[in-house]
């Protein structure tokens, strides 16, 4: 083998991942070959022996739980006034919507009132019924039943 | 294991909290010091881990230890760290002249990784070849960094690793086995020559 082909192989050799019949063969270059046998010895020693007292051992802040706990408060504030924000927007939106519906409602009833009257004169009621000062809701609902009867027949 | 919360709760949460605290502050810290190689950034990660262990320790299901849940969450946030630290120097990157960076050599001689080494490795302190291995170690993308350092520094078995890294088995395997491969590339200066 190569000396190329043996510095390649060395990782795997020192992680013994080698298949036999290659380690085999690296073994016997590095008995008769001295540089690669330093070569491994040095990248064993860098790769497999870690200094684990190399980072200085911290110690933590004792006071690091108080803070956290305000830190954690605070953000709970901050959301809960955001909650009370959109409970007291609600009830102003529904009520928006209802006014809305109810506008849009007489609006669209009005209007295919106008449309079917012009059609067919006789159907005057079949649409939205617009009440005004002269009559009752009795009397329309009276009129719309015998509307409704006469149609049937 | 009892489910905390809302504000209620904060009282009893409290002095659970002191303990997870006493116990575990100080494996958390030096992990990310460990990881980041930086004192300033494990503390205020630190902060971060236990600000979202005070925050969601009701989500604790006890189906694990106590401290493979708080290790998993700090795993994940330093590497969530040091994601965003690389897109960070990508911005500082675009920020410099194009001159600049063409009069600076490569990133690695940053690292000191290209100086020609002043004694032979046998020769040298323990810590010393330490600091070589590990600026190496620091200029290895992130997907071969982590398992690495966990593996190095932290001694987990691969398994673990692959458990606080939602990895499985072959890729921790093949991830540490590049890294060391890479790591070897980086080191020749002080492996002599062949």
């Amino acid at each position: 083998m190569r000396h190329k082909t043996i510095k390649n192989l060395l990782p795997e050799y020192i992680d013994n991942e080698l298949k036999p019949e290659v380690r085999k063969a690296v073994e016997e270059h590095l008995r008769k070959c001295s540089a690669c046998r330093q070569y491994m010895e040095r990248l064993r020693l860098l790769l497999e022996e870690p200094d684990l007292t190399f980072f200085p051992r911290l110690t933590p802040d004792p006071f690091l739980p108080v803070r956290i706990r305000a830190l954690a408060e605070e953000k709970n504030r901050t959301s809960a006034g955001r909650a009370s924000f959109s409970t007291r927007l609600k009830p102003v939106l529904v009520a928006v919507l209802c006014i809305a519906a109810f506008l849009l409602g007489g609006w669209m009833g009005n209007h295919l009132g106008e449309m079917s009257a012009e059609s067919s004169p006789s159907s005057a009621y079949s649409g939205f019924i617009l009440p005004d000062s002269t009559t009752t809701f009795n009397g329309i609902w009276v009129e719309a039943m015998d509307q409704l009867v006469g149609a049937e027949k | 294991m009892k489910a905390y919360s809302g504000l209620s709760l904060m009282t009893e949460q409290k002095f659970d909290f002191e303990a997870l605290y006493r116990t575990h502050a100080e494996k958390i810290l030096n992990l990310a010091f460990r990881m980041t190689g930086r004192e300033d950034v494990a503390k205020d990660l630190t902060q971060d881990v236990f600000l979202k262990l005070y925050e969601h320790y009701g989500d604790f299901r006890g189906d694990s230890r106590i401290y493979t849940w708080i290790y998993r969450i700090a795993v994940n946030h330093i590497l969530n760290y040091l994601k965003r630290e690389k897109r960070m120097r990508w911005f500082d990157l675009l920020d410099k002249n194009v001159s600049d960076l063409f009069q600076k050599k490569s990133y690695e001689s940053d690292w000191g990784l290209d100086n020609r080494p002043i004694m032979p490795l046998e020769q040298m302190e323990k810590s010393q070849r330490e600091k070589i291995v590990w600026r190496a170690i620091q200029s290895l993308p992130l997907n071969y960094r982590v398992p690495l350092l966990l593996h190095r520094y932290e001694e987990l078995s691969y398994q673990e690793i692959a458990a606080n890294l939602n990895l499985s088995l072959s890729a921790v395997e093949s991830r540490i086995h590049r890294a060391k491969k890479s790591l070897s590339k980086k080191l020749k200066p002080w492996l002599g020559k062949i």
